[in-house]
């Protein structure tokens, strides 16, 4: 896979979501294989999700699906400047290390944010804890 | 080294084609590692220092820019690592 069909396949699958009013994001390509996402989108109820994604298609395929590793990643969902909750995996020291979850100002250790069999952001962030069942999205077959 | 094969119809066409097309490659990873520094030089002009400086002095680094800031740094690892296993790539004919 190349990175370029990566970034198309995240935005054919956000389309699918009529939550999100308004997207905007960036793909940077940084080789055939690597490449940067950085995006922000809107909910209908005015929630927000920034996404911050540094991804690897060539990655061993025998230990990430599809040969896709997001290696380093933030998911930052928040609601009138006020923080909800926030998925990375930045350097710090957990059971779970790197990965860990922020709800407010606490900090939990959380499993890997998952294999990309689920939809992107909204899916397989969501799908984890919801926080609004409206919210909640149907399971898209990403990677297939 | 290790070694791979390649089947080609014409090896007198297929040598210069490849050879070429690991050049742009190359090329094109070289682009991305020059963004990637880019990118790394403008935290550390942001934040005064670099990471490791910023981790051992406790500056504190808005989260998502350290999530950023982070992935740059293995950003850049790897893709030299990319840029170094296709310049030493050696055709036998």
């Amino acid at each position: 896979m190349r990175i370029e069909e990566y970034f198309q396949q995240i935005d054919a699958t956000l389309v699918l979501f009529p939550q999100v009013v308004l997207k905007t994001m960036r793909y940077d390509h940084r080789s055939e294989t690597k490449g940067f996402i950085r995006g922000v989108l809107l909910f209908d109820d005015g929630s927000e999700l920034h996404v911050r994604e540094f991804v690897d298609v060539s990655a061993d395929i025998e230990r990430f699906k599809a040969g896709i590793e997001r290696f380093k990643y933030a998911y930052h969902y928040m609601r009138s400047e006020r923080l909800i909750f926030r998925y990375d995996n930045a350097a710090r020291d957990f059971a779970t290390y790197p990965h860990h979850k922020h709800v407010g100002e606490v900090i939990e250790a959380s499993p890997a944010l998952g294999r990309p069999n689920r939809c992107f952001a909204v899916g397989r962030f969501f799908g984890l804890k919801m926080p609004k069942p409206s919210l909640r999205c149907r399971v898209v077959p990403y990677f297939q | 080294m290790p070694t791979i094969t390649l089947e080609v119809q014409d090896r007198g066409k297929a040598i210069p084609l490849l050879e070429a097309a690991l050049q742009r490659q190359a090329a094109y990873v070289e682009l991305g590692v020059a963004k990637t520094r880019k990118r790394l030089q403008a935290f550390e002009q942001q934040y005064g220092c670099t990471l490791a400086e910023a981790d051992t002095s406790g500056v504190t680094i808005d989260p998502l820019d350290r999530v950023e800031w982070e992935g740059e740094a293995e950003m850049l690892q790897r893709l030299e690592m990319e840029k170094a296993v296709l310049v030493t790539v050696r055709i036998c004919a």
